[in-house]
């Protein structure tokens, strides 16, 4: 029962029993009298019942206020004050108590009150002289985080059971934007606390890793190993490095991953030769087709015409065959520029060509690049080159000397427009620019402009535009498709800190045992989940229509290990839902229903505690869709609504606005499934040593205890 | 009125063919050789449908087909590119710049007799 209400319940017993006390004083009283005397007596107080009664009614009264005025004016205020004096220590130094209560008692929160300002004060004074003289190490934090996030290849460290410690930003798309692509799909998430042996093939990745076990307990200096791997449409390559402490200890890896599906670009060459060589056959081919098919639907047709056609097929035959016999490999000679293609955005290639063009040239270009955000994979250095060598002969050969590029997007392709007043080009003078070899200083083979295009798939052309004596060239460019970025409804809900891909205070933990009721509280891994749904009600036909998760591993909230996942619900969605949760019909039409995202869930949250704020609603939903999705959730769950009311019974509001509030914990995107699932994990992290100093430190004994909570009967 | 095709390819020995199928199919047709010749005859007969090569000398289909597609004069005329050029790369950059279709070397002279016809809007012989 809540406290307050106990204490509620305890002052109407306390009433009661002064009243019963009366009663029965004054029933033995009587009954201690003779016959005669009570006659008597009943006698002489009956004439006068009201004297007695009246006062005794009013003393009732009085007793009664008097024990209720002492309960809401010192008992609750305190009792209160208690559990948010602990707060303030504990969770919240910033916040400060609201004077309630009989004046004593606002007189001690408002000592209370400056006491804490002056803490907070020295604490913010200590932490300062702390942040300084972390500064150094920060730094060189940061510059070890960049490199690491910046480089290309994946980078995953784990320790001796495969539980992953760091990974950087490349090995983060390499499997979990993979994963979350296919439903079906076995791929797992990456994440802190993860296993690898869920990322990569067991067999292939166990017998690797014996391998370095053995040769380390042989004493080799060569702890390395190489193998590839299929991951889904990925082919990659993966390094494993054996680390050691400085014991010489093995007690992890790094994994250093490449992408070659993405990076065959150095099979470019033999990529065009095999395209060259279809191409040059197709033209005889589809002429001996089409002349034998037209002889076959038109077999009635004139002697001559028929000559014609026999003789185009046997030409063609002798084309063909001649084909043969030819040399395709000239082109291997440029196997140079097909090599690191970059991956780099129209908008900082134009800018660095203008850059180019103004250092090599004098030149100037204005440019125009209408709000397009595409990206290209081009060799830009060679890209650059060709187009400067264009601009130079335009400003030498025709005197142009004001120029403009706009960009414009085209579907899948960029559309890049070189202008110039004056001097129109002529088709014979740009046909022989595309062909002549551009001015070098590298001994590499020469190469044309049009060469370049052909690697680049890309196409040129020109028009001189008489009406508005306008000169354009045309590039036009194949645009790539850049890898996605998690889904973050309201960027602003990610943490300010630096995303945490790091946690070396697991390389000593084991992987986590499936038995977690006697662990620590403060060292599960958790999800901690929200949903938006239709309506409230469950069990009446009400959908869920977005999952938001994040994990929170070893203590930490992991920013970049987050689910968030709209679904179509396949119903309409009541007016009155959409003011809360602020998502339209039109926003679902397109998304995946719950039997696709159910299972890829399943997958994130897999051997992490659920949790959840009022879980019973959230949970009542997962349930019901165990049926047609095949997915039971199984695993251990905590509500937040049940620990706060455990940590602070005396509180009349567990709502998350008002613990959020309570605790200093900044709400952002309210009622989207991440942003609520956020704040959920924030008060969890905060609730741990609450919960701990009121003796619940396992989640055994949280699970048990909550179950005590008023909040607790709540089911849907 | 019979419709009109416009035919533009450099290769003499697939235009013999073309040439046969679009006239027994009852089409009006106009030959081009180049780029250049191809948008003149686009103005002066104003084809119903390009039949257009895309490794042309000079001006390529791709070209042309972009240089008539940004004048509203032609939205109506269909333009099929045909070409020895069969990645999708390749077809996605015709379909880009304007062909309503795309068809690669080899191909079928019943399917391509019928993609005219379909463009055309002409019924098309089941047989």
């Amino acid at each position: 029962m809540h406290r307050r209400k106990k204490l509620l319940l305890l002052w109407f017993f306390f009433t009661l029993l002064i009243a019963i006390s009366g009663v029965s004083t004054l029933f033995l009283f009587f009954h201690q009298l003779s016959p005669d005397n009570q006659k008597t007596f009943i006698h002489i107080v009956y004439p006068f019942r009201f004297y007695f009664i009246l006062p005794s009614l009013i003393f009732f009264i009085g007793i009664s206020y008097a024990t209720k005025w002492v309960v809401d004016s010192f008992l609750i205020p305190l009792a209160q004050l208690d559990e948010e004096l602990r707060l303030l220590i504990d969770a919240n130094p910033s916040g400060r108590i609201a004077p309630k209560g009989h004046p004593l008692v606002q007189s001690l929160i408002h000592s209370i009150n400056y006491g804490a300002e002056k803490t907070e004060t020295l604490l913010n004074q200590v932490n300062q002289q702390i942040e300084f003289a972390k500064s150094d190490l920060e730094k060189e934090n940061s510059v070890l985080a960049i490199l690491i996030e910046e480089i290309k290849e994946g980078v995953i460290v784990c320790n001796r059971e495969g539980s992953i410690l760091l990974y950087n930003k490349k090995a983060h798309s390499l499997f979990s934007d993979h994963a979350q692509e296919t439903s079906t799909s076995k791929s797992a998430y990456i994440g802190i606390g993860r296993s690898i042996f869920q990322l990569i093939e067991s067999s292939l990745l166990e017998d690797t890793i014996e391998e370095l076990n053995e040769r380390h307990r042989n004493k080799e200096s060569n702890l390395t190993q190489h193998f590839t791997n299929r991951s889904g449409n990925l082919l990659l390559d993966i390094e494993v490095i054996g680390l050691l402490d400085r014991k010489e200890t093995l007690n992890g890896f790094i994994f250093v991953i490449q992408d070659l599906t993405a990076n065959m670009s150095y099979l470019k060459p033999f990529e065009n030769i095999l395209h060259d060589f279809k191409e040059k056959i197709r033209s005889p081919l589809a002429n001996i087709r089409s002349t034998i098919e037209t002889l076959i639907d038109y077999p009635v047709v004139s002697q001559e015409q028929r000559t014609t056609f026999l003789d185009i097929i046997q030409q063609q035959s002798v084309e063909l065959s001649s084909l043969l016999d030819s040399s395709l490999f000239s082109s291997l000679e440029h196997c140079h520029i097909a090599s690191f293609l970059e991956q780099i955005s129209l908008s900082d290639w134009l800018h660095s060509l203008q850059r180019k063009v103004k250092t090599e040239t004098g030149l100037s270009i204005e440019l125009s690049l209408n709000g397009c955000d595409g990206w290209v994979n081009i060799k830009r250095y060679f890209m650059s080159q060709a187009l400067l060598h264009i601009i130079a002969r335009l400003n030498t050969e025709l005197a142009a000397n004001s120029f403009r590029i706009e960009l414009r997007e085209k579907g899948k392709f960029a559309l890049v427009e070189l202008n110039w007043n004056g001097k129109g080009l002529e088709p014979e003078s740009f046909q022989e620019w595309i062909v002549e070899p551009l001015p070098r200083d590298s001994e590499d083979a020469p190469i044309s402009l049009s060469e370049i295009l052909r690697y680049h798939d890309a196409e040129i052309w020109f028009q001189n535009d008489l009406s508005t004596k306008k000169n354009y060239l045309r590039l036009f460019l194949p645009k790539i498709e850049m890898e996605k970025t998690p889904d973050i409804v309201d960027k602003s809900v990610v943490l300010k800190e630096r995303p945490l891909f790091y946690d070396f205070n697991l390389f000593d933990k084991a992987i986590q045992h499936p038995e977690l009721n006697d662990i620590r509280l403060s060292e599960i891994s958790y999800t901690v989940f929200d949903t938006e749904t239709t309506g409230l009600n469950p069990s009446a036909g009400d959908e869920i229509i977005s999952i938001g998760a994040v994990r929170i591993v070893n203590g930490r909230m992991l920013p970049n290990e987050m689910f968030e996942q709209l679904i179509n619900p396949k119903r309409t969605i009541p007016q009155a839902s959409i003011k809360i949760h602020g998502i339209h019909p039109e926003q679902l039409i397109d998304q995946p229903t719950i039997e696709t995202v159910l299972p890829q869930f399943a997958q994130f949250v897999d051997k992490t505690v659920l949790v959840a704020h009022n879980a019973a609603f959230d949970m009542k939903f997962l349930q019901l869709k165990e049926r047609d999705t095949g997915v039971a959730f199984k695993n251990s769950v905590l509500d937040t609504l049940m620990l706060s009311a455990l940590a602070h019974p005396y509180q009349d509001s567990h709502s998350l606005d008002e613990i959020a509030h309570r605790f200093n914990i900044e709400i952002r995107g309210r009622h989207t499934a991440l942003g609520d699932a956020m704040v959920t994990g924030e008060l969890l992290l905060k609730l741990i040593p609450l919960l701990a100093e009121k003796g619940i430190v396992t989640l055994k004994q949280a699970i048990q205890t909550s179950k005590k909570t008023y909040y607790a009967r709540l089911h849907y | 009125m019979k419709k009109k095709v416009l035919i533009v390819e450099d290769d003499p020995v697939i235009v013999v063919s073309l040439e046969f199928l679009m006239t027994q199919n009852g089409f009006d047709v106009l030959l081009a050789k180049n780029g250049e010749e191809a948008l003149e005859f686009a103005n002066s007969a104003n084809p119903d449908l390009i039949l257009m090569d895309v490794m042309l000398p000079n001006k390529s289909g791709l070209e042309v087909c972009q240089e008539l597609k940004t004048q509203p004069k032609y939205a109506n005329t269909k333009i099929i590119l045909v070409s020895a050029k069969g990645r999708g790369i390749d077809i996605d950059k015709g379909l880009a710049l304007g062909a309503d279709t795309y068809v690669t070397k080899p191909f079928s002279t019943r399917e391509l007799v019928r993609k005219v016809r379909e463009l055309l809007g002409e019924q098309i012989d089941a047989s």
